[in-house]
């Protein structure tokens, strides 16, 4: 399989991830499974910690939200889901400076793009090969 | 070699931990500041730890503060790693103790190079540790307050106690009662001294068994970046033994000292008061012979002859030891001496013994020495009569010639004469030492051993270079005149 490194090639509407340039080598060294269990775990951790998100932002817990978008930022980076990435440092920055936003709305935003974002990766990763579903 | 990595994200943790695995490094996870500190803590654990900034519990700056401030003495290179990268979150990571710094998203091949990088410096750690640990001089590094942070296998054997049992005392816990204050002024001292180094002091220690140890103690100050004084670091010399050896040889050099003192004295007194009963047997027996001459029998006339041989052999006797001891007791002052002139008296005095037997004594330019005017004479005057006493078939040939050598000169005396064995080489200078028959070469046997006091007397040695029949080279050493004296006697 090849890596899907560009919007052209997608086969949805938005993209809200690209194969990051490790992931992308990874496949090429022929570790499909380790790609797969690093993307499990990615959407594992990440659907923990938008929950933490979601309380902080009810509670208008600056603190916690800061540090929340923060270590979401640093995964979705390692992925390259540039959408999330670009989010959570929205979110990090206004929680930094104490600024009072809708940040449920945020969250709620955040949400949707990891949806996408689950949606593209799992596909991507049923149709590394060795996968039983593609 | 073993890497921690630390960080609350299972994704990186994994993919961290993949990379260093195929790069040939044992990984060690945790997912937490108390993991990290734990894995840490293991003296067998990872060296080196890549940190998560922000982790629940201890963040990374947290677990570079706390593993920094607990050493061990072992040293563990930290890499923080964090999305944070503004200049003050590096200056933070970095105040907190951290090597290195790498932001997230990590680029996988600064990250090997840096990790690749950070054992380099774990190497030349561990090397400078062993040296640390191995040195066999004494050796701790203590803080402003004195507290010892650091100790090496050397220092902990010379206070007889285990590193555990130092590091967080302070130096002057284990100085003796007495030197306690001293101590910590030393130690004070040293702290807010202008210069790094100090002059070296002594201390006495208290071993653990009570025992009181001496040592030499040298301390330089510890500065950080800034110029300010951390610390000192301290290298302790054991010379308990040292010193006791050298109380021990003053003590011997004075008991030495005193014991020639006496010897010599008696030996003067011996000979000088033995001179008067000797002369007195001497004179009577002299005139024994010359009035009783023929008129007893023949027997009698042999008797008195050996008597009166026998009080003029000892009178001789008595006069060369007492010629011997008054080296030591009654030499002169120590002047600057031309060797040139002293040759001349020589030369006047031996002047019969040359004549009958037709020697020629040469010299080369001689120098001024510092020395005892008169000793030098009898000295030459020993030694040319020696090479004209103990000469060979042909008439002696006697050479006498100076070599420079540094703030030394080198005077030989070389002949022609019937040489000495080497096995005798050093006998020969020895009081009453003689290696032919009195009726061959006549002599008490005490001229050589006159020539080495008064050479000893002298600061110098004496000693010789010979083969049997090829003659005999003597050389000894002097002082050199010092320029100024030698301005100040002219």
């Amino acid at each position: 399989m090849n890596a899907i490194d560009s919007e052209d090639t997608c086969q949805w509407p938005r993209v809200p991830w690209r194969l990051s340039g490790a992931l992308a080598d990874l496949e090429r060294a022929g570790e499909s499974e380790f790609v797969r269990d690093l993307i499990d775990a990615f959407l594992q951790d990440t659907a923990l910690r938008l929950e933490s998100m979601r309380k902080a932002a009810a509670s208008t817990d600056f603190e916690a939200l800061a540090a929340c978008s923060h270590a979401l930022r640093g995964s979705t980076l390692l992925v390259n889901a540039e959408q999330l990435a670009e989010l959570c440092r929205e979110i990090e920055q206004h929680a930094t400076g104490r600024k009072h936003r809708d940040y449920l709305a945020m969250v709620d935003r955040l949400d949707l793009v990891l949806r996408e974002t689950r949606e593209a990766m799992m596909c991507y990763a049923d149709a590394l090969p060795g996968s039983v579903v593609c | 070699m073993r890497v921690l990595v630390a960080d609350d994200d299972t994704v990186y943790r994994m993919f961290l931990g993949r990379e260093l695995s195929k790069w040939g490094y044992q990984v060690v996870t945790a997912c937490d500041g108390a993991g990290a500190l734990a894995a840490l803590e293991d003296r067998a654990g990872p060296s080196l730890a890549i940190l998560d900034w922000s982790m629940p519990g201890a963040d990374g700056v947290e677990v570079c503060r706390r593993v920094r401030a607990n050493s061990d003495g072992r040293y563990i290179y930290l890499l923080l790693l964090t999305a944070r990268d503004s200049p003050a979150d590096l200056i933070a990571g970095m105040d907190a103790g951290a090597d290195d710094y790498l932001t997230k998203p990590v680029n996988m091949a600064e990250l090997q190079l840096r990790v690749r990088a950070g054992y380099r410096i774990l190497e030349f750690e561990e090397r400078l540790r062993q040296l640390f640990d191995g040195a066999p001089i004494a050796y701790h590094e203590a803080d402003t307050n004195g507290v010892i942070i650091r100790v090496n296998h050397a220092e902990c054997r010379l206070l007889g106690r285990g590193a555990e049992e130092i590091l967080g005392r302070r130096v002057w816990d284990f100085v003796t009662p007495g030197q306690v204050e001293k101590e910590k002024a030393v130690f004070q001292a040293a702290v807010e001294a202008p210069n790094q180094r100090m002059e070296d002091t002594e201390l006495e220690l208290r071993g653990r068994n009570g025992d009181t140890l001496l040592v030499r103690l040298q301390q330089n100050q510890v500065r950080d970046s800034r110029g300010t004084v951390t610390g000192l670091r301290c290298t302790m010399l054991d010379i308990t033994e040292l010193r006791r050896q050298q109380e021990l040889l003053k003590r011997q050099a004075a008991d030495l000292a005193r014991s020639n003192a006496e010897l010599e004295q008696f030996a003067y007194v011996a000979s000088h008061d033995l001179q008067e009963p000797l002369r007195m047997v001497a004179s009577f027996t002299q005139l024994l012979a010359k009035r009783y001459a023929g008129k007893l029998d023949a027997k009698a006339d042999e008797y008195i002859k050996y008597t009166v041989d026998g009080a003029k052999r000892m009178q001789q006797l008595i006069t060369d030891l007492l010629a011997l001891s008054r080296v030591g007791t009654a030499g002169g002052d120590f002047r600057g001496v031309p060797l040139a002139d002293v040759m001349s008296d020589v030369l006047l005095n031996l002047g019969p013994a040359i004549q009958e037997s037709g020697a020629a004594v040469v010299h080369d330019s001689l120098p001024t020495v510092l020395a005892d005017r008169g000793q030098m004479t009898q000295l030459l005057q020993n030694l040319i009569g020696n090479a004209i006493k103990f000469r060979g078939a042909e008439s002696p040939q006697v050479h006498i010639s100076a070599v420079e050598a540094g703030d030394e000169w080198t005077i030989s005396v070389s002949d022609n004469g019937i040489g000495i064995a080497p096995e005798h080489a050093e006998r020969v200078f020895q009081i009453f030492q003689r290696l032919h028959t009195r009726d061959k070469y006549p002599g008490t046997g005490i001229g050589l051993a006159v020539c080495r006091k008064i050479v000893e007397r002298h600061g110098g040695k004496i000693w010789l270079d010979s083969t049997p029949g090829g003659g005999t080279t003597f050389h000894f050493i002097l002082r050199k005149l010092a320029p100024d004296a030698d301005k100040s006697l002219r």
